[in-house]
């Protein structure tokens, strides 16, 4: 999976309201990167690049590319 | 479970029961709290429509003396025979004594009969299963009355979206006996423990580390908007998961390692049914088939203790589960705590 389809993918897992999605966009305080986002994300990471996000890690996260950044080894 | 063990005393489950309060909170209901949800959102979510949640007067103690009551009377059994009732809770009558004591001269059963409770949330049924085998095979006792029952509902701020569309209060009873048999009906069992995920599932306040009383709690949102206090059950989802994804399937696998049999050779796993999201990601990772995965808990949410011998009790009634099957069950969660263990459904009678 190459970075452009990860976002893609994370933008549907977390039923992003807005076309606008890329790596710069805001995840912090947002509604849908709730719990359930959280939850959502993790098994897509789990099950799709066999990497466990830790709950730590997620906590930290701000931007679409701190994400992608938790994930870059498992990118093409 | 080797083929040609010897004839042996074994403790075999002879009944099982469950109660649930008559409050019933609806996905509707809740929707009107949570705004940002729908109904069908919460189904969608979640995979309950709704969960049953104890009086304010009415303790787990009044939930576990009801099942108990449910299924002594199904069974016709002689009270006096019991000799052993085993109960597990997190939200006693009182700090002291045991709900088990209290419970045991509710439900008149002999004085000479041992009693006590034992505090574990998820990963309760397979370990009372598992205290139950060893004190019945042993000759300890031979006649027991093994309880769950949680009134988590108490624990929940009203406006705490994570928890409160998931947990439900409710008690089960499970009668098991100890016969001559030549193959084990019970076990082997795979428990562990790893506390440092403590922090993530818990009531703060309350016992004598963060002791109730004095001032009234705190309350405050966090990020997502959930109020809650320290007085509160606190859930932190992710982190949650986090523990179930590295931890659960490692533990199936361990199970059948113990068990020397193959996954294929299991006839029904019941994992312990925290929410659709979690049983359905589970399911893939482990690679269960529908056919053997077994739910049940839309009609009463998360029941912590009490959400395996629910499902066993569907399985049984629904004639899924016959004589001769295998069932894994897999409980997990608060401490962290996690068991596993087999019922082998061989005995004759047993509903």
């Amino acid at each position: 999976m190459t970075r452009q389809e990860f976002v893609r993918e994370i933008r549907k897992v977390l039923e992003w309201p807005d076309d606008a999605f890329d790596e710069s966009t805001e995840l912090k305080g947002h509604d849908k990167w709730d719990s359930l986002g959280r939850l959502a994300t993790m098994t897509f990471v789990d099950e799709e690049l066999d990497l466990t996000l830790s709950a730590k890690a997620l906590d930290g996260i701000q931007r679409v590319e701190d994400l992608v950044r938790l994930t870059t080894s498992k990118l093409d | 479970m080797s083929a040609g063990a010897p004839r042996a005393r074994r403790a075999v489950i002879r009944a099982l029961e469950h109660h649930l309060p008559e409050r019933v909170v609806t996905n509707a209901e809740l929707a009107e709290v949570f705004t940002t949800w729908t109904p069908e959102k919460i189904l969608e979510k979640t995979g309950i429509r709704e969960r049953h949640v104890a009086a304010p007067e009415e303790t787990a103690g009044d939930l576990a003396f009801i099942a108990a009551t449910k299924l002594l009377e199904r069974t016709g059994l002689d009270r006096s025979s019991i000799d052993l009732l085993v109960l597990c809770t997190q939200s006693p009558d009182y700090f002291l004594p045991t709900t088990a004591c209290i419970l045991q001269d509710r439900l008149g059963l002999p004085t000479t009969a041992a009693a006590f409770d034992y505090n574990l949330g998820c990963s309760g049924y397979p370990y009372g299963l598992a205290i139950v085998r060893g004190l019945l095979e042993s000759g300890i006792a031979s006649r027991a009355l093994l309880v769950m029952a949680e009134t988590y509902s108490k624990y929940l701020h009203p406006l705490d979206r994570s928890v409160r569309t998931l947990f439900g209060d409710a008690a089960s009873a499970t009668l098991i006996t100890a016969e001559d048999r030549d193959h084990p009906a019970l076990g082997p069992f795979v428990l562990g423990t790893d506390g440092s995920g403590a922090a993530n599932l818990i009531v703060p306040r309350g016992a004598h580390r963060l002791p109730g009383g004095g001032s009234p709690p705190r309350e405050s949102a966090d990020e997502s908007g959930n109020v809650r206090s320290d007085a509160n059950l606190f859930m932190d989802g992710p982190a949650i998961l986090e523990f179930t994804i590295q931890r659960i399937p490692k533990l199936v696998a361990e199970l059948l390692r113990r068990a020397e049999l193959r996954a294929d050779e299991i006839d029904h796993f019941v994992l312990h049914q925290a929410n659709e999201y979690m049983l359905r990601y589970l399911q893939r990772k482990i690679g269960i088939p529908d056919e053997k995965f077994a739910m049940h808990f839309s009609h009463c949410g998360n029941t912590v203790s009490s959400t395996i011998p629910i499902v066993l009790q569907s399985l049984v009634e629904s004639r899924r589960l016959e004589p001769g099957h295998t069932v894994a069950m897999i409980g997990f969660g608060v401490g962290y705590s996690w068991g596993a263990g087999l019922v082998r459904w061989d005995q004759e009678g047993a509903a």
